[in-house]
């Protein structure tokens, strides 16, 4: 037995998948092409996999990694298309590995890089997009950060990096790098910036991609 | 998909219910569809999606060349309040074009409390809720499923039933669609030619007298339609299609399992038991086909369960057999057998045995009355002894978790019989103390009583339903009498058990009130959350109807009923016998010991019952 570990995309209509409902939709798909996965042993025997850093509902991503224990000797010849076969609507295998050494570990993840769309109804409003820039070209801008713990007010630029942001006739995309793990930050708070600073721009649509994930030193995570 | 919709899909609760391409589900190209059918299903899609019948008729119509079935399902409240707000129409899960592109819109219709349902999916979906509105041939509401038993308060907004088991008569029905689009019918020349399918039932042409007293005078068919529309039945299930995957849904869903089906009908004569008596004829499917069956659906689903279904899993005459060799393919895979609907005459240690080697869940047993006259009353043949047999053999394989379902109002109902629900209770937690290898893990004993509904096509269908008071009576004296340590009393509300008698037995003038009931906000009945029990009274009296009319009224036997017209196999002479039998507690064997001619035979067309 050996721990492996899946990179796959979550998009389309699979982006409104549960964390909770991924797992089970995932070992359902594993039993449909019959990958040797190996099973917890307990009172209540089930596929063991483990998704690093779930994505919240309704978000998607081209980035997102499956942990999972195979019994055979090695990953099965042509398993990625084995499951892209089998898979729901939206889900997409990229590449299977071995982790040597248990790999590197989903703990190591600092920065997260999303897409972020923001859509209108009526084109986009006339200096949305330079408004935007100038905004998280300020040194400070505080925000309310819920978690676990409470509420606290931080700086979020301290949290995100390199955002560019590029305008188009009906939506305006920005490209950013939030802190994840720890500290993690979601990219919804961009929006909610701009919704606090910016009050006079109507946001009705927003959607938010994972792109890639990062350890502390930016090499991406695999 | 629409960016309103992307929208709205972060703001609801559960939105993967709403989205679609789960595996399984069938994507067509409509460039080669001439048939666009949508399978409506009038609740969530969790409910939706675990229903056994739909997954077949989903397989068997999308089998079909030209035809493309999608699944349509009843959003919840905060997703219908966002899409009227946002305009947007209810919409084929598949392609999510909205419900107004479909040819057919078909509901299956699984419990009464659903029908407001119904019509407000129509209106969601952009069509006239009434069949006297849509005058062309798009838009055909057809409705099949255990309510059609009795159409008639669904008459005004349905324009033909399918009466029986849907896989025979479906696509004679798609057929003559068919052919009627190519063609360019109007929809009443449709509608007379498809009265001529045996099982289908037009209600447009039908009319109906009253007496002055509210009972009904006379049915009289119209334009060449049958007067009595006999019931369609699958007659070999081992040909009968049975899809070889399912839709598996990408989010948690009521039965979220695989399912085979091992018989169609029941041997057991249960008199309440409305399922029992519309199912007749007993068909079986053979131990081959079964497993064939189940290897397909659990290879192709990826499902970590399945259940073997049917009203009476413990009468399939192979069982033994069937659970060994379902076994041998299920234990190295990690994949369980569920076995419900077992009954508490047939448990044995051998049995438990087997369904233990998996995963160990609770046991349910229905006893339905409390005491020995009851149950022979109501023709349910189990005696007490049975229970606690089985009782014993559970806690001593170290079971401790045990569910006793019971019904209140049943005819001819005492006092006595209920406190003969108390009474077994704490027989059943004395049998736990004596018989638990380990008296420290404690024991989960529930009794559940729910209210008795008399149902068309049964053997009480001539009886008064308790009313409101009458259940809230008996309630309050259970929860006095029922104090046994260990075991707890559930119990609930009795007003939707009496919405569902008034509507179960009701006619077609209830149509009005069912409108009204709607127009006023009724929906999702089913759900406590949304009930409102005044609101529906209030439309029927608002209607010139009074509700006790139809649930609390002892019926005399000769009265003619709204769903005399709907034959269900089973034919009212033995209903009536059985009555008769239930008023002297006598008990009528099950079919296996000895046939009590109910007349359901005919319909095999010399073939025989498979008892």
């Amino acid at each position: 037995m050996f721990k492996a570990r899946m990179k796959f995309a979550k998009e389309g209509r699979a982006k409104y998948i549960s964390h909770l409902d991924l797992m089970h939709a995932m070992q359902r798909s594993m039993a449909r092409c019959q990958m040797p996965l190996w099973f917890t042993e307990g009172f209540n025997q089930h596929a063991y996999v483990s998704v690093a850093l779930p994505l919240s509902t309704g978000y998607s991503g081209e980035c997102e990694f499956l942990d999972f224990n195979i019994t055979a000797e090695a990953v099965p010849e042509n398993a990625v298309e084995a499951l892209n076969d089998v898979f729901p609507e939206g889900l997409r295998a990229i590449e299977i590995y071995p982790l040597a050494d248990g790999g590197m570990k989903v703990g190591s993840i600092e920065w997260s890089q999303y897409r972020i769309t923001w859509g209108f109804e009526d084109g986009t409003p006339k200096g949305f997009a330079d408004d935007v820039r100038n905004l998280f070209r300020r040194p400070m801008v505080e925000i309310v950060k819920r978690s676990k713990r409470g509420e606290k007010t931080v700086n979020m630029r301290e949290l995100m990096r390199d955002l560019t942001v590029t305008d188009g006739p009906d939506e305006v995309t920005a490209v950013v790098t939030t802190a994840a793990g720890n500290n993690n930050m979601s990219p919804e708070y961009l929006t909610r910036a701009i919704r606090q600073y910016l009050p006079q721009y109507e946001i009705p649509f927003s959607a938010y991609h994972r792109m890639n994930v990062f350890t502390s030193d930016g090499t991406p995570f695999r | 998909m629409h960016k309103k919709m992307e929208a709205i899909l972060s703001r609801v609760q559960k939105p993967a219910r709403y989205v679609g391409g789960e595996w399984g589900s069938v994507m067509k190209d409509k460039k080669n569809i001439d048939l666009r059918f949508a399978f409506c299903f009038p609740d969530t899609y969790e409910v939706a999606m675990s229903h056994l019948g739909s997954r077949i008729l989903y397989g068997l119509l999308n089998d079909q060349k030209g035809i493309w079935c999608e699944r349509v399902c009843a959003p919840w409240i905060d997703m219908e309040a966002e899409m009227r707000e946002a305009g947007l129409p209810l919409y084929g899960l598949e392609s999510g074009d909205p419900l107004y592109d479909f040819d057919i819109i078909a509901f299956t219709l699984q419990y009464e409390l659903s029908f407001s349902n119904i019509l407000n999916m129509l209106d969601l979906g952009g069509i006239p809720v009434l069949a006297k509105d849509r005058t062309e041939l798009k838009h055909i509401v057809a409705c099949g499923g255990p309510c059609a038993y009795n159409p008639e308060p669904l008459a005004d907004f349905v324009d033909l039933f399918m009466i029986g088991d849907g896989e025979e008569i479906m696509l004679e029905f798609t057929d003559l669609y068919r052919k009627a689009k190519r063609e360019g019918w109007s929809k009443q020349e449709f509608l007379i030619a498809a009265a001529q399918i045996e099982g289908m039932y037009v209600p447009s042409l039908y009319e109906v007298k009253y007496h002055e007293n509210g009972t009904i005078e006379s049915v009289t068919p119209t334009h060449g339609a049958p007067a009595l529309v006999q019931k369609r039945i699958v007659k070999d299930l081992d040909t009968m299609y049975y899809p070889e995957s399912f839709v598996v849904p990408s989010t948690d869903i009521v039965f979220d399992r695989a399912m085979i089906e091992l018989f169609r009908g029941c041997p057991r004569g249960c008199r309440f038991c409305q399922a029992g008596h519309t199912y007749r004829p007993l068909r079986t499917k053979s131990k081959e086909v079964l497993l064939k069956q189940a290897q397909a659906v659990l290879k192709n689903s990826g499902y970590e369960e399945i259940s073997l279904s049917s009203l009476s899993t413990s009468d399939y005459g192979e069982l033994s057999g069937l659970t060994e060799c379902m076994l041998d393919y299920c234990e190295p895979r990690h994949i369980s057998l569920s076995l419900p609907s077992l009954r508490a005459d047939s448990f044995s240690a051998e049995l438990m045995e087997r369904v233990q080697k998996t995963r160990k869940s609770g046991l349910t047993f229905a006893c339905e009355a409390g005491t020995q006259r009851l149950r022979d009353v109501i023709n349910k043949n189990i005696r007490e002894e049975d229970v606690l047999h089985a009782c014993e053999i559970a806690f001593q394989g170290g079971w401790n978790n045990v569910k006793l379902y019971f019904m209140m109002g049943l005819p001819t109902e005492t006092y006595e019989d209920l406190d003969g629900i108390s009474d077994i209770c704490k027989k059943v937690a004395y049998c736990w103390r004596e018989n638990t290898p380990n008296r420290a893990r404690g024991v989960r004993i529930t009794a559940s009583a729910s209210c008795f509904v008399p149902k068309p096509q049964t053997p009480f269908q001539w009886d008064a339903q308790d009313t409101l008071e009458q259940f809230r009576e008996k309630q309050a004296h259970l929860k006095v009498v029922m104090k046994t340590k260990n075991v707890t009393y559930n119990w609930h509300d009795a007003e939707t058990s009496v919405l569902e008698g008034v509507i179960a037995r009701g006619d077609r003038r209830q149509g009005k009130a069912i409108l009204l009931a709607w127009q006023r906000g009724c929906k999702m009945d089913g759900w406590d959350q949304c009930f409102d029990f005044d609101k529906w009274m209030q439309a029927f009296r608002d209607c010139g109807l009074d509700p006790e009319f139809y649930a609390s009224r002892q019926r005399p036997m000769d009265e003619v009923f709204p769903w005399d017209h709907i034959g269900c196999g089973t034919r009212k002479e033995h209903l009536k016998r059985e009555w008769e039998r239930s008023r002297e507690a006598a008990i009528t064997p099950d079919c296996m010991h000895q046939c009590a001619g109910c007349g359901a035979s005919a319909l095999l067309k010399g073939g025989k019952c498979h008892v």
